[in-house]
């Protein structure tokens, strides 16, 4: 088991953004946490990824509490692919990908050949090569999105935790991203759990599903079953027949 | 990407415009020697006057240069300068303070508190070192000071009056062989430690989401940090008074050149900002001599329009490049 969160409730203030969260996500699993705008998707991944605390409850991590792993053992393990990224001082491609090498240097070295070599095939991977001596500002949405995933292919993580990871992708580059999320999984052991609003997608890449609605898990399970009309209909709060044409089993379980 | 040999390089051509310009800076004065009696250590003029006071610039520009690019990595903020939470109005009180209390002679000693204690409030007060807090802690903090440093002022005297202002526009007249090398050692051991943390500023740059899942633990490193480059400037700003613009035009020079990377956006920075003080200072000695004008005054008269005509030039501010 790679994350065990037992009853994790997450509060900002007087507001209660997650309630009662319990789940078990599995070494290998590719998990997609579906829900409305503001179910808690983001937060969720951000208390994965450890941005966040859980305000109550507790979370862990290959059976290991949270907090007795050190930030730095952790992040050789998890990388987070935020929602919206902003830097406030110019960085080229190269060097930010570099970045994600942190974890595995200490703060005086400079980047080795292997780092180099590492960085440059993550930026492969995801195919942005070519924008390497770039400035990351410069860049569209979609470049910026695959830029960042390169960065965390080179942190070598086990757990990779993306934030709506193919919002701002064209066509074939989302087409490419589940390719390459699923070659990933045949290559390596990862562990992905990701937020997103692209049912297609999620139908082509995730075994399992948390549907997610006002902070708390109302279904969690295989995606084949879990993905139907009077499902998904539920859970948007939408009329079954609007959603004709979407990739969904057609009956209800 | 960069290496240890453009870092080295670099640096050791802005190392000789540093020499030269330190030479320049002893040559020119009140008394100008000839090439031949720079280099005669039996003149007292050179030795006891001269030299601790070029020494001193080249402190104090270096260290200012040093705490702007920190304090802009660290608040993520690219106009962020050393004084934005508070270290010189707090310092300006201090030393106006001993002046009224008739205790000229623990001026020094006085800024460095007000510096020093101004900072921790805001650090307190603000609770989590997010950007945003600090920032608006230290605008608060800097209009309050500014009202209690116009009160104090109201109720000098005349003498007591020109005492504060010298040091409030900044000046590297004070300096003595003695004070300096009693504070050179904490200067030297802040700048070495902030160096060392280059490449993890490189990280807390990137803003805390990003920092923390790269493994770094960022309230307690910002924390280290932002109380390292106080202490710096609160030290500088007790030894040479309030000379502004420095730490924000300097950096944002360097990272025009060479690039945001801190492993040579330090270096470079603290070599350019030694050059720029010690022009500066020279300047203010020798311009309208006899008389000697504030080095503060003269760093902000030739900061300020560079600032504009980055500005003009297209250079944008926010992602730091042309």
């Amino acid at each position: 088991m790679i994350f065990k969160a037992q009853e994790i409730d997450f509060w900002i203030e007087e507001k209660k953004i997650l309630s009662n969260i319990s789940l078990n996500i599995g070494s290998g699993s590719f998990t997609a946490l579906l829900g409305p705008n503001g179910a808690g998707k983001s937060t969720l991944l951000k208390i994965f990824s450890r941005v966040l605390e859980p305000s109550q409850g507790k979370l862990f991590f290959e059976d290991k509490e949270i907090n007795s792993v050190s930030l730095r053992d952790f992040s050789k393990n998890v990388s987070y692919l935020p929602q919206n990224f902003h830097f406030p001082f110019a960085i080229q491609v190269l060097d930010l990908v570099l970045l994600g090498r942190t974890p595995h240097q200490n703060f005086l070295t400079f980047n080795n050949q292997k780092d180099l070599y590492i960085s440059i095939s993550a930026l492969k991977k995801t195919g942005v090569e070519h924008l390497q001596d770039r400035y990351f500002q410069t860049l569209s949405g979609g470049e910026k999105q695959k830029v960042l995933l390169a960065k965390c292919l080179a942190q070598e993580t086990k757990v990779l935790c993306l934030d709506e990871p193919t919002t701002f992708l064209d066509l074939k580059h989302q087409i490419e991203f589940s390719d390459l999320l699923k070659k990933l999984k045949s290559e390596n052991n990862f562990t992905v759990i990701l937020a997103t609003h692209d049912l297609s997608f999620l139908k082509n890449c995730c075994d399992h599903t948390v549907f997610l609605k006002q902070g708390e898990v109302v279904q969690y399970g295989n995606t084949k079953e879990l993905l139907t009309t009077s499902n998904i209909a539920k859970l948007f709060d939408l009329p079954k027949a609007s959603l004709k044409g979407f990739p969904l089993e057609e009956y209800p379980h | 990407m960069l290496s240890a040999k453009k870092i080295i390089l670099t640096c050791s051509y802005l190392f000789f415009f540093l020499a030269i310009c330190f030479l320049i800076s002893i040559k020119s004065g009140a008394v100008s020697f000839s090439w031949g009696e720079v280099f005669d250590f039996s003149n007292k003029i050179i030795t006891s006057i001269r030299i601790p006071r070029v020494i001193l610039s080249l402190i104090v520009g270096a260290s200012l240069s040093l705490a702007g690019v920190v304090f802009q990595a660290i608040l993520k903020n690219p106009l962020a300068d050393p004084y934005v939470l508070g270290v010189s109005s707090g310092g300006a009180v201090g030393s106006t303070l001993a002046v009224l209390l008739g205790l000229v002679f623990l001026q020094p000693l006085y800024a460095f508190f007000g510096s020093f204690l101004s900072i921790v409030f805001v650090l307190f007060v603000a609770k989590r070192t997010s950007s945003h807090s600090l920032i608006l802690t230290g605008v608060i903090l800097n209009f309050f000071l500014a009202s209690l440093l116009t009160l104090f002022l109201s109720l000098a005297s005349p003498a007591q009056l020109s005492s504060s202002y010298t040091w409030i526009l900044g000046s590297l007249s004070f300096s003595s062989w003695d004070l300096l090398l009693k504070l050179l050692p904490f200067i030297l051991i802040s700048i070495l430690f902030l160096y060392y943390c280059s490449h993890l500023l490189n990280i807390l740059s990137l803003g805390e989401e990003k920092a923390l899942t790269l493994g770094v633990s960022v309230q307690k490193w910002n924390l280290i940090l932002l109380l390292i480059t106080s202490f710096l400037t609160a030290i500088v700003v007790s030894l040479s008074g309030i000379i502004g613009f420095v730490g924000l035009i300097i950096p944002h020079t360097a990272r025009n050149i060479w690039g945001s990377d801190h492993r040579i956006l330090i270096p470079t920075s603290l070599l350019l900002g030694g050059s720029f003080v010690m022009i500066a200072d020279t300047l203010a000695r020798t311009l309208f001599l006899p008389a000697e004008i504030p080095v503060g005054v003269l760093t902000a008269i030739i900061g300020a329009p560079l600032f504009i005509y980055f500005l003009k030039k297209g250079y944008d501010f926010q992602s730091a490049r042309n």
